[in-house]
């Protein structure tokens, strides 16, 4: 049950691509299961993460293409567009349907805007990042003029592998992010904004799709393992959605810090061998 | 084509016992009133009247809104005018002087038209609207044409029509109600357009725009108010109603009227209202203090301030003459126009440096900017002055001239910058210099030029600008030749 290694060793991208394609019913389902078990996923969780690309790839096919372009204020009616759409394609237009074809056009007809962090917001997250429980303290609400129930932070706390006790000022500060992000087909929405701390923003990064595919396979970029800790941003964020609480306590970013920690101390810095964990302190 | 057909209860009433006008209260989703109403939109000619028609980033935030939560509705009604036929069925006795009717809206579905059919629609539809123009475009079409590419050609530099971007050329296009005078020359240039698509003289535009511009022709209502949270309302949710109150039997010219009206009061604080209000209600040492809180708001006021100068200034040929839009205000000069006129003149340093000493407003220029702008119009005034004492006075029915107007303004000071600076005999220094000068340039300039009719219309296009310029430098040059007069120029004739 060695599959995961020696496809994980082929060198090249033809050797490899043409490995993929040799196998047979039966391979396949081996080196599934082999690449499983040495990430630590099951083959279900692998499905359906394969699904979620596909989905990603396959939505733009979900609405007639003069919808994607039509502008916001044009006085023509999109609903008898989609309905012909669906006509074509053999699919019932559905009440349900409908409503949600439309809504996706009108999300997708959103433009970005920079949305501030204000003290309502802060607030409602209980003042953490949402994502890894960073706490904002007074020294990341300098420039809002907002007190922070945490007081003064003081010292930064070490933790070779959190990134963000490892880069600027600017990583700890509250930011908006759009949860559905407006690239693809979020909107500016009270609903699809959340407050991230800048660094989990940032591991997030902007595109949907590669997000959820790195929340289930971590792609680690090469200087991850040349240079000593800390994590890549996009892998410490991978780790968070897809374990969101400590593995001990149980606990999660709405009360606490979150960090992760090595499994296997031997083994590179990759998902599969990260356990989330809270950290002391705040 | 089967027609689309909208049917909705109403109340009927006359808001004033002894008027005329009725108007109808009634309940419609914002997608039907966005399919049967027409918005009037920028991208051509004819709009130049419309302050505001529809922004997409309002449309997107009064979208947003509504989607937030169900709860967020809109409990002020729109303002439609039926400009078009509309039947009316009454459904039961009147009460109170108030009459429950059914009102049906028909109309074509548009959408099913090709572009070419829409066109030919609305060609046929502004024959009939502007029967004498559009016939005149059919005679010499193909000048027309031409015409009409070049306006739109010099007219795109400036996109934005007035809609609201808090930028300052925002507020330099002509009021509103100035230009609907002149609607019917735009409407012209927009038929001999349509007619140059027609006959493949010019490119068909982006069809999606010229759509949306076609149907706010054809449909039979105008939204007067209420345009954002229309389209706002149907992209959040199609079904969402609204309240409404219409005009029926509105003419087109009214509707717009009215558009103009409500519009413009929604609008921020013109520069012209700000130093009207601000001069009249408030004491000098008030003025600086408000001006000062104003300007930290990030509030335009520089304008305002040099606008009260030239119209309060005792040195200012302009004094008293600019209109600040306030009821009783003696001035006749719009101010936006003058505000450009004043801008154009305070930009010398960058459109013309040769006229000054060192390329800018330093002490090498006696006064400032605003002085040596009143010391060359006085120069103006007083040539004038002399050769006739009503030409520099208010243009009435009785004392018809065309001194003082915004066109005839802005093109001699252009004329004369111009060639100043391309003679390059004189720069700007001494007041007392300029004004001598400015007299001079007019020297012999007959001023039966400004008080015979000027037949040609729509001077403030690019084209009507080219021809009154064309005007004052033919009859500069030709001052003293016999057997020529300035009435034998193109300004003068039909």
């Amino acid at each position: 049950m060695a599959a995961w290694l020696d496809l994980a060793l082929l060198g090249d991208e033809a050797t490899l691509t043409k490995a993929i394609q040799d196998l047979d019913g039966d391979g396949q389902g081996d080196a599934l299961h082999s690449l499983a078990e040495a990430m630590g996923l099951s083959e279900m969780d692998i499905t359906a993460g394969l699904i979620r690309v596909l989905v990603e790839r396959v939505r733009p096919l979900a609405l007639p293409a003069t919808l994607w372009s039509r502008p916001i204020d044009s006085s023509e009616d999109p609903r008898p567009q989609i309905k012909s759409y669906f006509a074509k394609k053999g699919i019932p237009a559905t009440r349900e349907r409908m409503r949600a074809a439309y809504d996706l056009y009108v999300r997708f007809a959103s433009e970005r805007r920079d949305n501030v962090v204000k003290a309502d917001d802060l607030r409602r997250c209980g003042f953490r990042c949402v994502h890894c429980g960073l706490a904002f303290c007074n020294e990341q609400l300098q420039d809002k003029v907002i007190t922070s129930p945490f007081g003064n932070r003081g010292r930064d706390k070490l933790d070779a592998l959190k990134p963000h006790w490892n880069a600027a000022e600017k990583m700890r500060k509250p930011t908006h992010d759009h949860e559905w992000p407006i690239a693809t087909y979020g909107d500016n929405g009270q609903a699809n904004l959340r407050v991230l701390c800048h660094g989990c923003n940032h591991g997030k990064e902007n595109i949907l799709a590669l997000e959820q595919v790195k929340a289930w396979t971590g792609l680690v970029p090469r200087r991850a393992f040349v240079e000593p800790a800390p994590l890549d941003w996009t892998i410490f964020y991978a780790q968070l959605r897809h374990s969101p609480q400590c593995c001990l306590t149980g606990r999660t970013a709405a009360d606490t810090e979150l960090t992760v920690r090595l499994i296997d101390p031997e083994v590179a810095a990759v998902l599969g061998n990260l356990e989330t964990i809270e950290s002391r302190g705040i | 084509m089967p027609n689309l057909i909208y049917q909705y209860n109403a109340q009927r009433f006359r808001p004033r016992a002894d008027g005329e006008q009725e108007l109808l209260l009634f309940v419609a989703p914002a997608a039907d009133i966005r399919t049967w109403a027409g918005v009037p939109r920028k991208a051509f000619d004819y709009q130049h009247g419309f302050q505001r028609t529809l922004n997409p980033a309002r449309v997107k935030d009064v979208a947003q809104y509504f989607r937030e939560s169900p709860r967020n509705i809109s409990p002020t009604s729109v303002v439609v005018g039926f400009t078009g036929a509309v039947e009316m069925k009454i459904l039961g006795e009147e009460l109170d002087g108030i009459e429950p009717v059914q009102v049906t809206i028909t109309l074509p579905d548009y959408t099913k038209m090709s572009i070419e059919e829409l066109t030919a629609t609305v060609v046929g539809e502004l024959r009939m609207r502007i029967p004498d123009e559009a016939g005149k475009v059919d005679q010499d079409l193909e000048n027309r044409i031409a015409d009409a590419v070049r306006l739109e050609d010099d007219e795109a530099v400036d996109s934005s029509f007035g809609i609201a971007t808090g930028s300052e050329e925002n507020t330099d296009s002509d009021s509103g109600l100035d230009s609907i005078a002149d609607a019917h020359s735009y409407l012209a240039d927009f038929y001999a357009q349509l007619r140059g698509f027609q006959e493949k003289a010019i490119t068909w535009p982006d069809e999606r725009q010229l759509r949306e511009v076609l149907y706010s022709i054809l449909r039979p209502a105008i939204i007067v108010d209420g345009q954002h949270r229309v389209f706002g309302g149907a992209v959040a949710d199609p079904d969402m109603r609204f309240a409404i109150c219409a005009l029926p039997g509105s003419s087109w010219a009214e509707s717009v009227y009215q558009f103009v009206v409500i519009n413009q009061k929604a609008k921020p604080i013109k520069p012209a209202f700000l130093s009207s209000i601000i001069a009249t209600s408030l004491n000098t040492t008030e003025i600086a203090e408000v001006y000062d809180r104003l300007r930290s708001s990030r509030i335009d006021v520089v304008r305002a301030e040099t606008m009260e100068r030239v119209n309060t200034d005792p040195s200012s040929p302009f004094r008293s003459t600019i209109d600040f839009e306030v009821e009783g205000s003696p001035g006749f000069l719009q101010f936006p126009g003058m505000a450009r006129l004043v801008r154009d003149f305070q930009n010398i340093p960058r459109s013309a440096p040769v006229l000054l000493p060192n390329g800018e407003w330093d002490e090498a220029v006696e006064g400032d900017a605003l002085d040596q702008f009143f010391a060359f119009w006085s120069g103006v005034k007083d040539y004038f002055d002399a050769a006739d004492d009503r030409l520099w006075r208010r243009p009435t029915a009785d004392n018809p001239n065309r001194l003082l107007m915004i066109v005839t303004l802005q093109e001699m000071q252009g004329l004369m910058l111009d060639s100043w600076a391309d003679s390059r005999v004189f720069k700007l220094g001494l007041l007392a210099d300029v004004r001598e000068q400015a007299r001079r340039y007019w020297d012999g300039f007959p001023s039966t030029f400004f008080t015979d009719e000027w037949r040609q219309k729509g001077l403030q296009t690019s084209t009507g600008r080219t021809i009154v310029r064309d005007a004052m430098l033919q009859t500069r040059r030709k001052l003293g030749e016999k057997n020529w007069s300035h009435r034998r120029l193109k300004l003068f004739s039909d």
